[in-house]
């Protein structure tokens, strides 16, 4: 780390604005759950139900990298859960697109 | 004490009223088209249910109220259709063109030929559209039993909720990603 990178790192606004990214993206993917969960309501298609899950596992990723980032958790497991949740969400979206029913 | 009970017997009456020229309405469009407050539409309607009046249906977010009778679980299925975008342009189209291929709808509505696939079969199920045969192409046309006057009418007094247009351009983003249909 040079010196310039380590002393952006020292400004409490970059803190904030990280905060405000991760409520933000959290308050979106609660939209995005609630629209998917009214989609299926309408149209009872099954791969709606993927992309349900597959918001909610990101509101819960970036409600997380939020905690860390407030709340130290000191979490063994963090390093494993957070790229299993990415990768999860991946998966999810996968099938929403390849399964036909 | 007596003109607050005629005041409320008026509203209810406002409220049934606008039910019955308007079916399928849901309470924010009477709260905004009879200038009442959220709260005495919601007690009113909730009266009129009870007394059996009107009856509702849900549909995602919003609760569709009907005359009581007036109109069979089908036809609720065709309010319900109408708003909501894809379904109602379709439908559109279908009326201005009389019986125009499946390209033709894919080619005018600019969506993915799923997603309009997708759409049809459920107008298919609920008796709106049949589906003719002609040759190699596909041409879809109003049910016999749907008089096209009346679904005119009622698209005009139908539009879909911000909401309701969001959610299904949702699903059609997924119909669209994957070849289902194709």
């Amino acid at each position: 780390m040079n010196l310039l990178e380590f002393l952006i790192l020292q400004i409490a606004l970059f803190d904030l604005v990280e905060d405000i990214l991760y409520v933000v993206g959290t308050i979106f993917a609660a939209i995005l759950i609630a629209l998917s969960i009214s989609a299926y309501r309408n149209t009872h298609l099954k791969k709606i139900l993927y992309a349900i899950i597959a918001f909610f596992l990101f509101g819960v990723f970036l409600f997380y990298e939020f905690l860390e980032h407030n709340i130290p958790l000191d979490n063994p497991f963090t390093d494993i859960i957070l790229p299993s949740m990415g990768l999860s969400i991946l998966v999810l979206f996968f099938f929403a697109i390849v399964n036909k029913k | 004490m007596e003109d607050k009970s005629s005041n409320s017997n008026l509203n209810k009456e406002r409220i049934l009223n606008f039910i019955q020229k308007n079916p399928g309405c849901y309470l924010r469009q009477i709260r905004n088209e009879l200038a009442l407050s959220m709260g005495s539409v919601q007690y009113h309607a909730y009266q009129l249910q009870k007394s059996g009046k009107i009856t509702s249906t849900r549909q995602g977010l919003y609760k569709l109220h009907f005359q009581s009778g007036a109109f069979q679980d089908h036809e609720k299925k065709i309010f319900q259709v109408l708003n909501q975008e894809t379904p109602r342009e379709i439908i559109m189209f279908i009326i201005e063109q009389k019986n125009p291929t499946q390209t033709d709808v894919v080619n005018w509505l600019g969506l993915s030929a799923p997603s309009i696939n997708w759409h049809v079969k459920r107008l298919i199920e609920l008796n709106i559209l049949d589906e003719v045969k002609d040759g190699k192409f596909r041409r879809y046309k109003l049910h016999d039993n749907i008089d096209p006057k009346s679904i005119m009418e009622l698209l005009k007094t139908h539009h879909p909720s911000l909401w309701n247009k969001w959610s299904i351009r949702l699903v059609e983003m997924f119909l669209s990603l994957s070849d289902e249909d194709k």
